[in-house]
């Protein structure tokens, strides 16, 4: 019951500025096909976010800050990692060969049926010299409340499926270990109904100009610092036991120049070119990460450098139809303990590098085919051998 | 080369949808299951993006449209599947609820006449759409979650396995359910809109008739065949102010108002295979109307209304309501093709208050005194907190 008075309560401060006016709300919508056994020939979406936002005055002066409630709901399919020993969190990589012959992994595939709202507010200060309708500079504040289940995977009762339930057995019993507490992946034990809350604040400089479409080159700076806090008190251990309890903080800066930019007679595009660099650090800290904050190997920390070219062919039907190329280079570093791991008695460094060519159509803003190719050079825990490799992909977008 | 084929015409009518982007679109309705994140998350949702047109006739508004509705829903089987005949009159003793992910689109035309002036919406609008909607049925979420919840409605447990309950069924009594359980029925839809309804949140006055005509024949292309129907429904909304109290702001707020609403609907649907999701029927509560040739419902309810705090959208309210239903004809998706009659009723209490049309906090409490055939009177209660507009 706390846990169903607190949402209310803290969504409810927040909509509190929201009322200062008579009230109107824009909206917007984004939908992505995702859905289990091939749904609706994974072409139309089965989860959708969509949100709705207003601009209002806050202070004398300024100009309006933005509220901003978002909602999203997907129910696809999850697959638990066989890396990590559940007791432990230690991940397989980091096992002598003895240790391996203790291990003790899980296995199966869910259903991870999930929603979140998230709900802000984003004053803004200052004007943006390469954008006078925007701010120099941003404070945002807001709340993220993000619910999940693990459950038997719905196809497992369909004629012919003969597969085994994960979490019990046939007669509904739980199997071991979700019987127990289980460290490395806390959304798996008792009922397996999850309600993860964070706060945040976000504070971003704007040196950069705006691009109504992806189909504008880009040109500017721009820099961000997140803060996510997700601890216990937050109504995070009310059912389960600690569902969650970190703080995650990310930094980004990215320069972008604009090499040329040639135009047609009605202001779309006909080609443009721009140079961008970026850089990532990001750290999690805190005893519980819940599942859909796990970073790719479980790894606390992340440096990235990103170099890439950005050349844009001509916009053609409609503003949002146009063809780019992008050659990227990433290197990355994974550093520090291993999340969900008692004890942070696992430490490991890992770098990858890649270089990637992307060649992307987008139709719409609604369909994309894109076809990459890459070269991967992986050290760490993975170490891999040099490889190139190549995808294409078909991807069907709602997104306004 | 089916499901091929299948790609590349809703790629086309994804297509024809496009330009709809950037120039408008809106959230219709947003939906929570009682067993998905406690109804607090939404579930499923129908929202639509709108085509740049001209208004062929100055004055009143064009349509042109690409509609989608996805998500979770929850749904009871109500007939057997072997015979159709109707399971409330011989209650099972297994849980008879089930989960259906869901994905609707329509394309979709509409034209206006007559200029209100008081209403975005004209006196007539006349529409055009085609269809498609996609189904898979599943056991219920919480299906196999203890020892309690190993009884589905489509198989149960032993210790070995799992054991069709219905094996080798025709699935007469729930068609779409047949097979692989999943569904793809295309269809096209016309209706007519009469709307003279002056709305304002807390005070209603007017009448809203609409009358629409689904025709699903197993021919329709791309059509799985699960369904072969046509459906005809009409809604008649009635609403009158009784009492207000005006705000003096020229936000036109209310402190207080009482309005009574009448909302009838009447469903006439005829075919072999009739999919649930077009049965209508549905009263306060789990007890709805069976499923005959002919259904209606009606709703009375009179509701109170307290203060818009500070915004047209927060305010508190209080409902009691009467639902009536009938279903009369012939069984639909059974092998008895003589006549019937049934009526279910409820009544209830809710009391709710609204926040900025986005959050909402209520409380009901029902009783369905007429449930179906051979159910029992139950009174519910539900407490919840819901986001959504």
């Amino acid at each position: 019951m706390r846990r169903r008075l607190l949402l209310p309560f803290l969504l409810f401060t927040l909509l509190l500025p929201v009322g200062a006016d008579s009230y109107s709300l824009s909206a917007f919508i984004s939908g992505v096909s995702n859905g289990p056994d091939s749904f609706g020939y994974n072409l139309f979406p089965l989860g959708t976010t969509f949100g709705f936002e207003k601009f209002f005055p806050i202070i004398d002066g300024l100009k309006d800050a933005e509220f901003q409630i978002e909602m999203n709901m997907a129910f696809n399919e999850a697959v638990i990692s066989e890396l990590y020993d559940w007791k432990t969190g230690r991940p397989k990589w980091s096992m002598t060969k003895e240790e391996e012959a203790e291990y003790e992994f899980l296995r199966g595939t869910y259903l991870y049926p999930r929603a979140y709202i998230d709900v802000y507010l984003d004053q803004g200060f200052w004007t943006n010299p390469l954008y006078p309708d925007g701010t120099l500079f941003n404070v945002k504040l807001g709340f993220n409340s993000f619910y999940s289940a693990a459950v038997e995977r719905l196809g497992l009762s369909r004629p012919g499926d003969n597969g085994l339930p994960v979490f019990t057995d046939w007669e509904g019993n739980l199997r071991y270990p979700y019987t127990e507490t289980i460290p490395a992946f806390p959304w798996l034990q008792g009922s397996r109904n999850v309600l993860s809350n964070f706060i945040y604040l976000d504070l971003y400089l704007n040196l950069d100009r705006d691009t109504p479409t992806d189909a504008e080159p880009e040109h500017g700076f721009y820099m961000e610092f997140l803060l996510q806090y997700g601890p216990w008190w937050l109504a995070n251990n009310l059912v389960n036991g600690k569902q969650s309890d970190y703080l995650r903080m990310v930094l980004y800066a990215e320069e972008k120049l604009e090499l040329f930019s040639i135009q047609q007679e009605n202001g779309w595009n006909w080609v443009n070119m721009y140079f961008g660099h970026s850089n990532t650090l990001q750290y999690i800290a805190g005893d519980i990460v819940p599942q859909h904050m796990i970073p790719e190997d479980r790894l606390r920390g992340y440096i990235s450098d990103r170099i890439w070219l950005h050349f844009t062919g001509p916009q053609f039907m409609a503003g949002d139809c146009f063809t780019f190329i992008e050659l990227n280079l990433y290197n990355t570093i994974r550093f520090g303990g291993v999340v969900n791991e008692p004890g942070n008695v696992t430490h490991a460094v890992e770098l990858q590098s890649s270089f990637t060519a992307v060649v992307q159509v987008r139709l719409f803003g609604f369909i994309r085919l894109e076809y990459q190719v890459g070269y991967d050079f992986i050290r760490g825990i993975w170490a891999e051998k040099p490889r190139w490799w190549q995808n294409a992909a078909l991807s069907f977008y709602v997104s306004v | 080369m089916r499901r091929v084929l299948a790609v590349i015409l809703l790629s086309v009518i994804s297509m024809l949808s496009l330009s709809a982007i950037g120039f408008g679109y809106h959230v219709f309705e947003i939906r929570t299951e009682p067993d998905f994140a406690h109804g607090v998350f939404p579930s499923s949702v129908m929202y639509q993006f709108n085509f740049p047109m001209p208004d062929l006739i100055p004055g009143t508004k064009t349509e042109l449209a690409f509609r989608l509705d996805n998500g979770l829903v929850y749904r009871h089987l109500r007939q057997n599947p072997d015979d159709g005949s109707f399971l409330a009159i011989d209650p099972p003793d297994y849980p008879t609820e089930y989960t259906v992910l869901f994905d609707e689109f329509n394309l979709f035309f509409g034209q206006g006449f007559v200029d209100t002036e008081f209403s975005d919406n004209d006196l007539v609008t006349v529409f055009l759409s085609i269809d498609g909607r996609f189904e898979n049925a599943y056991e219920r979420l919480s299906w196999l979650s203890s020892p309690s919840e190993t009884g589905g409605v489509f198989g149960y447990t032993t210790s070995s396995g799992w054991v069709d309950r219905y094996p080798g069924s025709s699935w007469i009594g729930a068609p779409e359910l047949s097979g692989d359980r999943m569904m793809f029925q295309t269809s096209i839809t016309a209706g007519v809109v009469v709307d003279y309804m002056r709305t304002r949140v807390t005070r209603r006055d007017g009448v809203r008739l609409g009358s629409y005509l689904r025709m699903a024949p197993d021919w329709m292309l791309l059509s799985d065949k699960t369904g072969n129907f046509l459906a005809s429904w009409t809604e008649l909304d009635l609403s009158k102010t009784l009492f207000a109290v005006e705000q003096t702001d020229p936000r036109d707020l209310s402190w207080v108002s009482i309005v009574l609403d009448n909302h009838t609907e009447y469903r006439y649907l005829f075919g072999d295979r009739i999919p649930q999701y077009i049965l209508g029927g549905d009263i306060w509560g789990d007890s709805d109307v069976p499923a005959f040739s002919s259904v209606l419902v009606n709703r009375l309810s009179l509701t109170v209304y307290g203060p818009q705090i500070n915004s047209r959208d927060t305010y508190p309210l209080i409902m009691v309501f009467w639902d009536f239903g009938i279903g009369f004809g012939e069984p639909l998706n059974s092998l008895n093709r003589s006549s019937g009659v049934e009526t279910v009723g409820s009544y209830g209490f809710r009391a709710e208050f609204i926040i900025f049309d986005i959050a909402k906090l209520y409380y009901e409490i029902g009783c369905v005194y007429d449930p179906a055939f051979n159910e029992k009177v139950y009174v519910e209660q539900r407490f919840g907190f819901s986001v959504g507009i």
